[in-house]
C-alpha cells in the first residue's frame, strides 16, 4: 500500500504542487506518524477538515498510539484502556477525556474575587458505592481511573481474641474511563491474606505504583508496610496484573526489620521497578528485591523533606533547603551509611533580583509534581506553590513556580547522539517560569453529600471554611507572571492537594486524567486511619 | 563513493558513510556490493536530495539509531526538536513534505521523525478551520456529512 501511495505521489505531482493533492500526497502511514504526536483534540479537528484526513483520523491504529501517548504523558496505567474491546468512539472519548475535563474546568473557572455562590460548580455525573467495607485501611485509585486498590482487615468469625485480623487486598474494576461507571464491578478479586508474614500486623503505610516491564505491559506494584505487635516491621511488595477474569496477585518479596526505632514509624514506602524505598525518620532503606541487596542511608539531618522520589538508581529529595540526591548505583549492600546526601542546588531564583527564594513550605501546603510516566524518570518537572494562609479564607493569591530537574547532557536534544549515563552529581535544576494560579476546591459538606468541584475559587465563605476539611483538587489556568515565558502555554493542570490548615490526612484519591475520584462515603474519624464506612466513586465527566 | 540518480536525472556522488544514514541505500549497498552503477531514486528530486544530503552530512559519524521500535508504541513522545533540526526544517511547506516523503522512501528514521514532529507542532492547538488554512485544504464534505460529523463530535464540545 505504501509503495502505491508513493507511486501516486510521483504521478500527481508535477514540479509545483497543486492543491488539494498537497495533503493527499502524504500517505496515510505518514499522517498517522504525524498525528500520534499531536493532542487528541487536534486529531479530532484534523478529522473535520476533509474526507482524506477524516478517513485517516478514523483509524483505530492511530488512536491506539494516541492512548499510549496519553498514558505516557499523564503517567496512566495502560490496562485502564482495553483498546481492543472498545469502539473507536469510546477510545476517542477516553483519549480526549483528560483534555476535555481540563477545558470544562477552565470554562467554569472564576476569578479570585468571585463569590463562591456565583461559581458554576461541577457536580459528579455518575457515582456509585464502590465497596462497602468496614475499616478500609488503604484505598487508591490507580492513575487511569479504571482500577482501584483497597486494603482492609479480613473479617472472620473465628477471629481469635487478642490477635489482629489478617489483611486483604482487593482490585476493583470501575470500567474504562470515558464510559459510565460500571454498575457492578466487572473485576473484583480479594487476595485473602496479604499479611501472613506478620500475623497480627497492623498496616502502617502502603503505596501503589506502575511498572512497565515491556513497553506495552504495565503491572501494578503495591508496597505495604506492617508493624507487628512484637515491634518489628514487615514490608511486602506485591505485583498485580489485571488479567481477566481473575487478576493475578503475586507476592514478590518480603523484608523484615527487626530493630525498629521506637519513636519512628515507616512514614512512606516508594516502589520503582524492582526497588523499594522506605523512609523511617531520617533513615532511607533502599531495597532491591530482585538481587536482594539493601542500602541503608542514615542521612543525619532532619531537614524537612517535602517530597522524595525514587528513580532507577537515585533518591531525590525536594526539601525546603534545596534538592538533595543520593546515588544508589555505586553502592551494594551497604548498611548504615552516613551521608548528608549530595546537595545539588538551591532552588534557583525567580528573577535576577530575587537572590533567594523563600522556601514556600512554611506557609503552605504542598508542592505538586507534574506526572510523567511512573513519575520518576529524569527530566521531571515539579511545581511549588506558595499559598499564604489567610484569616477567614483559604487563600488570597497563590503563586506557583515550575522547576525542571534534568541531567545536563540530556539537554542536548540531538536525537542521534547517545550519551553515556551521566554521572549522578550532574543534575541541574532550572526554573522554568512562575505563575499565579486560581484554585479549585472539592467541597463535601453536610448539605451536599456528593462533593462538588468549584473551579477557580480562591476564597471560601466562612460557612464553608468551617467545614471539617477542604481538599484542593484542581489548579486552573496559571497566569504567567515571570519574565521567562514558557514556550508553550501552561494549560492548567490537576492534582490533589491538602491544606495543612485543615487536615493532615489524605482524604480522597483522585485521578484528574480520568475525572474520577474515590471519596469516603461517610464521616471520617479524626484519626483518619480507621472508621471508613464505604467508599464512593465519582466521575465528573462521563 | 556512491552514485545516486535523482528523478530529474541529476547524478550525485556521495561518500558512503554519509548516505548510509539511509537504511534503504545501506541495505542496497550490502545486497548489491561495490558497483559503479548509479542507484536510481525515481521518487526524489535533486533539490530535495540536496537537502537530505545536508542532513546526512551534519550527522555524519554519529552512530545510526539502532532499535527499530516504533516510538508511538512506547508512547514516550515529546515534541522537542533539537536546535539544528529546527533550523534545518525551517523551509516552506512544500519542501517540508518533500523531505518527509523522501525520508520515508530512503528510510532515514531520525529525519522522518523530525519532519513528522515539525508538522505536528504546526497543527498543535489549531481548529479544523485553522488546519484547513494551514495546509490549504479544500473542504470536500457535503453539508449532510458536515452535520453528521458535528453530531458525532458533539460530546467533545465543552459543556
Amino acid at each position: 500500500m505504501a509503495s502505491e501511495c508513493r507511486l501516486r505521489f510521483r504521478v500527481l505531482v508535477p514540479t509545483v504542487m497543486s492543491q488539494p493533492e498537497h495533503i493527499e500526497n502524504v500517505p496515510a502511514e505518514i499522517w498517522i506518524k504525524i498525528l500520534v504526536d499531536v493532542e487528541p483534540f487536534d486529531v479530532l479537528s484534523a478529522g473535520k477538515t476533509c474526507r482524506y484526513l477524516r478517513d485517516i483520523t478514523s483509524s483505530k491504529d492511530l488512536w491506539r498510539g494516541l492512548v499510549n501517548t496519553m498514558c505516557s504523558k499523564h503517567g496512566l496505567f495502560r490496562p485502564s484502556y482495553p483498546v481492543e474491546d472498545m469502539s473507536l468512539g469510546q477510545i476517542q472519548r477516553a483519549t480526549v477525556g483528560p483534555y476535555l475535563f481540563a477545558r470544562q474546568l477552565q470554562h467554569r473557572g472564576a476569578s479570585f474575587d468571585t463569590p463562591i455562590a456565583a461559581v458554576d460548580r461541577l457536580e459528579p455525573v455518575s457515582q456509585r458505592i464502590a465497596c462497602v467495607q468496614r475499616h478500609i485501611l488503604f484505598y487508591q485509585i490507580v492513575p487511569g481511573g479504571r482500577f482501584a486498590v483497597f486494603i482492609y482487615p479480613t473479617e472472620t468469625s473465628t477471629e481469635t481474641i487478642g490477635t489482629l485480623p489478617a489483611l486483604s487486598m482487593e482490585l476493583l474494576d470501575l470500567g474504562p474511563p470515558g464510559l459510565p461507571l460500571s454498575p457492578e464491578p466487572a473485576l473484583s478479586y480479594v487476595h485473602p491474606n496479604i499479611s501472613s508474614m506478620a500475623r497480627g500486623g497492623m498496616l502502617v503505610t502502603a503505596s501503589v505504583s506502575i511498572t512497565s516491564q515491556s513497553p506495552l505491559a504495565d503491572t501494578l506494584r503495591v508496597g505495604i508496610a506492617m508493624i507487628h505487635t512484637d515491634g518489628f516491621y514487615v514490608v511486602s511488595i506485591f505485583a498485580i496484573t489485571p488479567t481477566h477474569p481473575v487478576p493475578s496477585f503475586e507476592r514478590l518479596a518480603s523484608f523484615t526489620i527487626m530493630n525498629r526505632i521506637p519513636t519512628e514509624n515507616i512514614h512512606s514506602i516508594l516502589v520503582h521497578g524492582d526497588r523499594a524505598l522506605f523512609i523511617i525518620g531520617n533513615i532511607f532503606i533502599a531495597w532491591s528485591f530482585t538481587d536482594e541487596t539493601c542500602i541503608v542511608i542514615h542521612h543525619n539531618r532532619t531537614y524537612q523533606s517535602k517530597q522524595t522520589i525514587l528513580t532507577e538508581d537515585e533518591i531525590i529529595c525536594i526539601a525546603a533547603s534545596g534538592v538533595y540526591q543520593w546515588s544508589l548505583s555505586d553502592k551494594k549492600n551497604e548498611s548504615i551509611l552516613t551521608s548528608k546526601g549530595l546537595f545539588l542546588e538551591k532552588l534557583p531564583p525567580l528573577r535576577p533580583s530575587d537572590n533567594v527564594i523563600e522556601p514556600p513550605w512554611d506557609r503552605v501546603a504542598y508542592h505538586i509534581q507534574i506526572t510523567k510516566r511512573g513519575n520518576n524518570k529524569l527530566p521531571f518537572t515539579f511545581d511549588i506553590f506558595l499559598v499564604p494562609r489567610a484569616r477567614g479564607a483559604v487563600a488570597e493569591v497563590a503563586i506557583g513556580r515550575r522547576y525542571t530537574l534534568r541531567s545536563p547532557q540530556k539537554t542536548s536534544q540531538n536525537p542521534i547522539v547517545r550519551t553515556p549515563q551521566p554521572p549522578v552529581c550532574e543534575l541541574t535544576l532550572d526554573l522554568e517560569h512562575s505563575f499565579e494560579v486560581s484554585l479549585g476546591y472539592l467541597i463535601p459538606s453536610e448539605s451536599s453529600p456528593s462533593p462538588c468541584l468549584y473551579p477557580g475559587l480562591s476564597t471560601l465563605s466562612s460557612g464553608v471554611g468551617t467545614a471539617s476539611y477542604v481538599n484542593l483538587i484542581y489548579w486552573i489556568q496559571p497566569r504567567i507572571t515571570a519574565d521567562t515565558e514558557p514556550e508553550e502555554a501552561v494549560e492548567g493542570y490537576t492534582g490533589t492537594m491538602k491544606f495543612l490548615a485543615f487536615r493532615h490526612q489524605f482524604l480522597l484519591s483522585w485521578c484528574p486524567a480520568s475525572s474520577r475520584c474515590l471519596f469516603p462515603h461517610d464521616h471520617i474519624a479524626p484519626s483518619g486511619r480507621t472508621g471508613l464506612i464505604a467508599i464512593e466513586v465519582y466521575d465528573y465527566m462521563t | 563513493m556512491v552514485l545516486l540518480l535523482t528523478s530529474d536525472n541529476e547524478m550525485f556522488s556521495v561518500a558512503e558513510d554519509v548516505i548510509k544514514r539511509s537504511a534503504y541505500i545501506k541495505n542496497m549497498l550490502e545486497d548489491v556490493g561495490e558497483s559503479d552503477l548509479p542507484i536510481p531514486l525515481p521518487n526524489v528530486e535533486s533539490n530535495v536530495l540536496v537537502k537530505i544530503l545536508e542532513y546526512c552530512e551534519h550527522y555524519r559519524g554519529e552512530p545510526l539509531p539502532a532499535s527499530d521500535v516504533d516510538p508511538a508504541e512506547i508512547g514516550d513522545r515529546s515534541l522537542d526538536i533539537a536546535d539544528w533540526d529546527q533550523k534545518y526544517m525551517a523551509v516552506d511547506q512544500e519542501m517540508l513534505f518533500e523531505i518527509i516523503l523522501a525520508a520515508n522512501y530512503l528510510d532515514i528514521k531520525s529525519l522522518l521523525d523530525v519532519g513528522c514532529k515539525t508538522v505536528a507542532k504546526m497543527m498543535k492547538g489549531k481548529s479544523s478551520e485553522e488546519i484547513r488554512t494551514l495546509f490549504n485544504i479544500a473542504n470536500d464534505f457535503t453539508p449532510e456529512e458536515e452535520a453528521q460529523i458535528r453530531k458525532e463530535n458533539a460530546w467533545a464540545e465543552c459543556r
